[in-house]
């Protein structure tokens, strides 16, 4: 007990005696961590904007005029029952024809044309949970007798059936490079951290190695030593941490919700839960960091 | 023995040495003494440890070989016995294997071969997790202080306690105690650049000796003070003595060696080639 207050007291005055490695082991902490977090929280929004405009991904089946109501209800029943697929919406001529009408309102020319006659089709609009398999889904629907019978375009039911195939694969191999390069980004700054962090907490013990070697002399254990050393890293490792935590809590604030009303179209957003996720993760990555980095810088100090 | 002179040859009737059988040479010291009397300042000896004891540093066929210099060994062999209360002077040339001798004893370098002795525990078979507890029952004081140029006297001569698990009240009682003891007790607050090299040798005597270990040793604690200082950091060493602290000293000091006329060993390129009782420096450099 008597050296845990030995070990809290020296880290407190190792705090002011060496007060610029103090700071600088700080510092590089703090940015190291600031660095991934920001980048973290930028691939969770990425991330999320990906999932938004991949979840547009959707089918439209077109469908004949003269298809009764229990064909198109056992249609939808089919369409339901297969894998990938999150929901089903029935669009009647009319409201296909009112949504035309409301689309093209600043043309009124196209619509007087189109007189009392209703040319467009009633179709169904089939949601993804799982927008990868559009291509896989759209097959089978293709392929089955429920809708090969009513579909709009009876010679050709591909036809009938729209997904926009081209534009969706070159859309899944973008957000897929996407997600790559953010982990690799922040799997490259995680290092870097690592590296830097390191660095530092060397330069540190480094500067204290005649503290240690006299410790030695006069009969001080290993564990002695190492004590105010590793209370002195998980002091900085707090610090450093909880600064990086605030200035990303204070970025989510206030920069996102800037960036956010700038690019409207796009849902920037974050969810607390997943900030939460990243703070812990970051308090732990410093701590982590630190505490190895001085253990492992002070074994060649240690060794007998 | 090819570093044969003319000091050593006097010498030789008397002190009949070789490498082969240092210890012979103990058992004539009287009249050693008698003879180089003529030449050499009389000196008082109080307490001559008696040879009955058992030995509390025993160097049994060490050598220890560097791996930088594989063919030229640091320490060649060397068997010695260091008795408890023993003033002993180490000397010879520089390389010649001193500080490697000193710093094998408390382990701060492991021997190649042979085995060392520290009551009777032996370094070799030591586990690495005892051996700050060996340290604690070895003082070392050293050429350039190695004192913690940002904590004062006291608080510098407190780390040694406090390092090794002692309560501040045990040290608030000990640290004035030994800074007595040399002397500096009026200087407890100052910080090492504020006294002088003399002062500052004391500090860390006093820090090797807080935790009243039995045995010290010094490389060469003179080697940056003028010859009046070194004087006072002798006296300091000879009164830690007196009280029954065996102290193994390295130095290159000839005429401290040849006034104190305590036991001398001689080491030369890690050969041990002289070990005689109230000796002289005697190498020819």
């Amino acid at each position: 007990m008597s050296s845990l207050f030995y070990f809290i007291k020296e880290s407190l005055v190792g705090f002011t005696r060496n007060l610029s490695t103090t700071l600088g082991s700080i510092i590089t902490i703090f940015l190291s961590l600031l660095i991934i977090g920001v980048f973290l929280m930028g691939g969770v929004v990425v991330g999320n904007v990906v999932a938004s405009v991949e979840d547009e991904v959707s089918i439209t089946a077109y469908l004949a005029d003269k298809a009764s109501e229990a064909e198109v209800v056992s249609l939808e029943n089919y369409v339901k029952g297969l894998d990938g697929v999150s929901s089903v919406e029935y669009t009647s001529k009319e409201q296909a024809l009112t949504n035309f009408k409301e689309s093209m309102s600043s043309n009124p020319d196209i619509i007087e044309q189109m007189g009392n006659d209703n040319p467009l089709p009633a179709s169904l609009t089939i949601q993804l949970s799982e927008p990868e398999r559009v291509a896989d889904v759209a097959k089978q629907i293709e392929k089955s007798e429920a809708f090969t019978s009513i579909c709009d375009n009876k010679e050709d039911p591909g036809e009938s059936l729209k997904y926009g195939q081209k534009t969706v694969e070159k859309l899944f191999s973008v957000t897929s490079s996407i997600r790559n390069v953010g982990v690799a980004i922040i799997a490259l700054l995680i290092f870097i951290a690592l590296v830097f962090i390191n660095n530092t907490i060397r330069l540190a013990i480094l500067s204290r190695r005649k503290e240690i070697s006299i410790m030695r002399l006069v009969g001080a254990s290993n564990g002695f030593i190492r004590g105010p050393f590793l209370m002195e890293a998980i002091l900085h490792a707090v610090i450093g941490s909880v600064l990086a935590i605030g200035v990303v809590e204070l970025l989510r604030r206030f920069a996102l919700p800037q960036l956010s009303s700038a690019l409207a179209w796009l849902p920037l957003t974050v969810s607390g839960h997943t900030m939460l996720v990243i703070y812990v993760g970051l308090l732990a990555a410093g701590l982590v960091i630190a505490l190895l980095g001085s253990a492992f810088a002070m074994r060649r100090y240690l060794k007998a | 023995m090819t570093n044969d002179n003319v000091e050593r040859d006097v010498l030789r009737p008397v002190d009949d040495m070789s490498a082969a059988a240092p210890q012979r040479g103990r058992h004539s010291a009287p009249n050693m003494t008698a003879q180089l009397s003529v030449a050499l300042p009389k000196v008082d000896l109080p307490n001559t440890p008696r040879k009955t004891d058992k030995p509390i540093i025993v160097f049994d066929h060490v050598s220890k070989v560097y791996d930088a210099q594989p063919n030229r060994p640091a320490l060649n062999d060397i068997s010695l016995q260091i008795y408890p209360g023993e003033f002993v002077f180490l000397v010879g040339h520089s390389g010649s294997g001193k500080s490697t001798f000193i710093r094998t004893i408390n382990r701060e370098i492991k021997v190649s071969s042979g085995h060392i002795y520290v009551a009777n525990e032996d370094l070799a078979s030591l586990r690495n997790s005892r051996v700050p507890y060996l340290r604690r029952n070895i003082g070392c004081v050293f050429q350039d202080f190695k004192l913690l140029p940002n904590k004062t006297v006291y608080e510098n001569v407190a780390f040694a306690l406090a390092v090794i698990g002692k309560s501040r009240k045990a040290a608030k009682k000990q640290v004035p105690e030994v800074l007595r003891l040399v002397g500096l007790h009026e200087k407890l607050d100052k910080y090492p650049d504020q006294l002088s090299g003399g002062e500052q040798q004391r500090v860390s005597i006093a820090r090797a000796i807080v935790n009243h270990p039995p045995v010290l040793i010094c490389d060469e604690p003179t080697g940056n003070l003028d010859p009046q200082t070194s004087r006072g950091i002798m006296e300091v060493l000879e009164r830690i003595n007196r009280t029954g602290t065996t102290i193994l000293m390295a130095t290159h000091d000839r005429e401290m060696v040849d006034n104190m006329r305590r036991r001398v060993i001689t080491l030369d390129h890690g050969n041990l080639v002289g070990d005689r009782e109230r000796g002289v420096y005697g190498l020819n450099v």
